[in-house]
């Protein structure tokens, strides 16, 4: 179709159809009541006719056949829902998906996701659990959503007296537009927005839950902002020593990031976090950092870090890191895969809970080491990953840690 | 069941439907012009037109046209496979006597996952421009899309991130360049 337009009736097909096939089969002729209804679908591609030319329009036509006809027509935009509807199990059986009727059929939309991990942790131990998860999303209106997400956890190294029964609310929170601003509010997750946490390996600074508002504003040169309150397993203590588990303190962070050419992006982030002088020191926390997408399967990252605190103990401390991405696996496509690696060398108290399966991961305290991980989609919604991780504490006394982690994730 | 004519006469006349808001405000729609990499071709034009339809007839007042004489002065002012620029959809406009006109291209649509402790994410990657010229208004408008939404992998389960994405993107540019009417149908309802 060359710079020409969709006929206004057959958009609604969103086909084009400037030009009508002549007469397009014999058995049709011009004055026929449903000749234009036939020709333009013709035309579009939409119904063939048989190979001696006819159309045979008085034959009685199975529902499978009739599925065919509206698959095609949705196939090129057609708005056929009430049909799609009643065809819906023939279309379904033909591997049509009917997006479109589902969200008719209902604006609240229910998907999980279990997780079984095994990891052998440092000295011996190792840890082997179930995670289930339920996942809820309403349309609030076409521009507004909520999402909660309910979890379960299992343990299989416990007893197994039936004491893991808890279900939990883990998240609950609203997104939307509000004019050109993007906004989320509630319980969610948190991921801090250095350059390293587009690895799995997640965000360096924070990466959990957190009771929040963000707003955020531009597209080639974005200000995000967030406010709110830290989940309760953080490691605020000043020293790194640990976390405790009742400093969830307040935070407040603010991050600019922009296309610099091409294949980069720079990242500049401020993080404020205190809990009010309950336990923990306030610290500040300043991010720069860049990614470099050099093709679609290739991406290095960096970032440095640097921390201000009334703790004279970790004061100045600063920190960098260096990570790659190497293509990457989708759920939606087996045989998709994926390898990221990073090396970082962080001074205590910069990782608040950041986002790896390491051990002793959500302590703040400095490490410097290296992680690798590779995933693949051994099916659609099936994903499995295995990391392994070695790392030396900066200034705890256990020295070095290695974790090799392994999961399986079903999503339905 | 009925004979097969009937059927799809059914089908067509859904369509029909559309041309009788003669008293509505014209909008044409150019074809998109996809630059990106992503691999089911059909499957984005289709998304682009049935959501750019959908939000113009979710708008009071306004209604998709075409005719061989517009498709002549289309052919004559747009060069193939690159946006109009602001002149040529005003000279469209002129001899036309269109009142809306809308081009887009896509210059990437993809999407990547992480796999964290916490949780499992996708992050979207799309970019493209959209110009638009509302004669109504007298508005013209060439700006950049661009969405780098993120979401818990698992939100996505049974849906298409990408697609619905763009789908949303479309509708989104279509409404600003009808001028951010009011709707006229319950859009929730529609499905969006």
């Amino acid at each position: 179709m060359k710079k020409s337009l969709v006929l206004a009736m057959a958009m609604a097909l969103g086909v084009t159809a400037s030009a009508y096939a002549a007469n397009p089969f014999s058995d049709v002729p011009a004055g026929h009541w449903a000749y234009d209804s036939i020709s333009k679908l013709a035309a579009a591609g939409v119904v063939e006719g048989y190979p001696d030319g006819s159309f045979k329009g008085e034959n009685l036509m199975t529902r499978y056949e009739m599925a065919q006809i509206v698959a095609k027509a949705m196939a090129k935009g057609a708005n056929v829902d009430a049909l799609a509807a009643e065809f819906a199990q023939e279309l379904d059986n033909l591997g049509v998906r009917v997006a479109a009727l589902e969200k008719k059929v209902d604006n609240v939309k229910i998907t999980g996701q279990v997780r079984y991990n095994y990891a052998k942790l440092n000295g011996g131990a190792d840890a082997d659990m179930l995670r289930t998860r339920l996942w809820i999303a309403g349309q609030v209106n076409e521009d507004w959503k909520y999402t909660a997400m309910l979890e379960n956890r299992q343990n299989f190294k416990s007893s197994n007296k039936g004491e893991e029964g808890d279900v939990r609310f883990q998240r609950a929170y609203v997104d939307g537009k509000l004019g050109g601003l993007k906004v989320r509010a509630g319980r969610s997750g948190f991921t801090s927005w250095n350059a390293l946490s587009a690895l799995s390996f997640g965000g360096e600074i924070y990466d959990t839950r957190a009771d929040y508002g963000q707003i955020q504003y531009g597209k080639d040169i974005q200000l995000t902002a967030a406010v709110g309150k830290l989940a309760d397993a953080t490691g605020m203590l000043g020293t790194g020593i640990g976390s405790d588990l009742s400093a969830g303190g307040d935070f407040w962070a603010v991050n600019v990031k922009g296309d610099l050419g091409k294949i980069a992006t720079l990242n500049v982030g401020y993080y404020d976090l205190n809990d009010g002088g309950k336990i923990a020191v306030d610290k500040e926390i300043i991010n720069v950092g860049l990614a470099l997408k050099l093709n679609k399967d290739f991406k290095f990252l960096a970032d440095w870090y640097k921390l201000n605190s009334d703790d004279d103990v970790i004061d100045g401390n600063q920190g960098w890191g260096l990570g790659v991405a190497i293509k990457g696996a989708k759920a939606a496509k087996p045989g998709s895969w994926g390898i990221n690696a990073k090396y970082i060398d962080i001074e205590d108290g910069i990782m608040v809970s950041n986002g790896w399966n390491h051990s002793d991961g959500s302590s703040s305290a400095g490490q410097k080491g290296w992680a690798v991980g590779g995933y693949y989609t051994i099916a659609k919604n099936i994903v499995a990953g295995v990391e392994y991780y070695s790392t030396e504490w900066k200034t705890k006394a256990d020295g070095h840690q290695e974790t090799l982690w392994s999961q399986l994730v079903f999503t339905f | 069941m009925k004979a097969k004519n009937i059927f799809l006469s059914v089908l067509a006349a859904g369509c029909l439907s559309v041309a009788c808001l003669a008293e509505a405000a014209s909008v044409a729609l150019l074809p998109l012009i996809d630059k990106s990499d992503y691999e089911n071709k059909e499957e984005l034009t289709a998304t682009y037109n049935a959501a750019a339809v959908r939000a113009i007839n979710n708008v009071e007042g306004f209604t998709l046209v075409d005719s061989d004489e517009l498709t002549a002065v289309l052919d004559k002012n747009l060069p193939e496979g690159t946006l109009p620029t602001e002149q040529a959809l005003k000279n469209i406009a002129a001899q036309t006597g269109v009142d809306v006109i809308f081009a887009m291209q896509l210059d990437n649509l993809s999407s990547d996952m992480t796999m964290g402790k916490i949780e499992d994410y996708l992050y979207l990657d799309l970019r493209g421009r959209v110009v638009y010229y509302n004669a109504l208004t007298g508005k013209f408008k060439s700006t950049s899309v661009r969405d780098d939404n993120k979401v818990p992998m698992a939100t996505m389960a049974r849906s298409n991130f990408e697609i619905e994405s763009f789908r949303d993107n479309v509708r989104r540019q279509m409404n600003k360049a009808l001028g951010n009417k009011k709707f006229k149908a319950d859009p929730v309802k529609f499905g969006w």
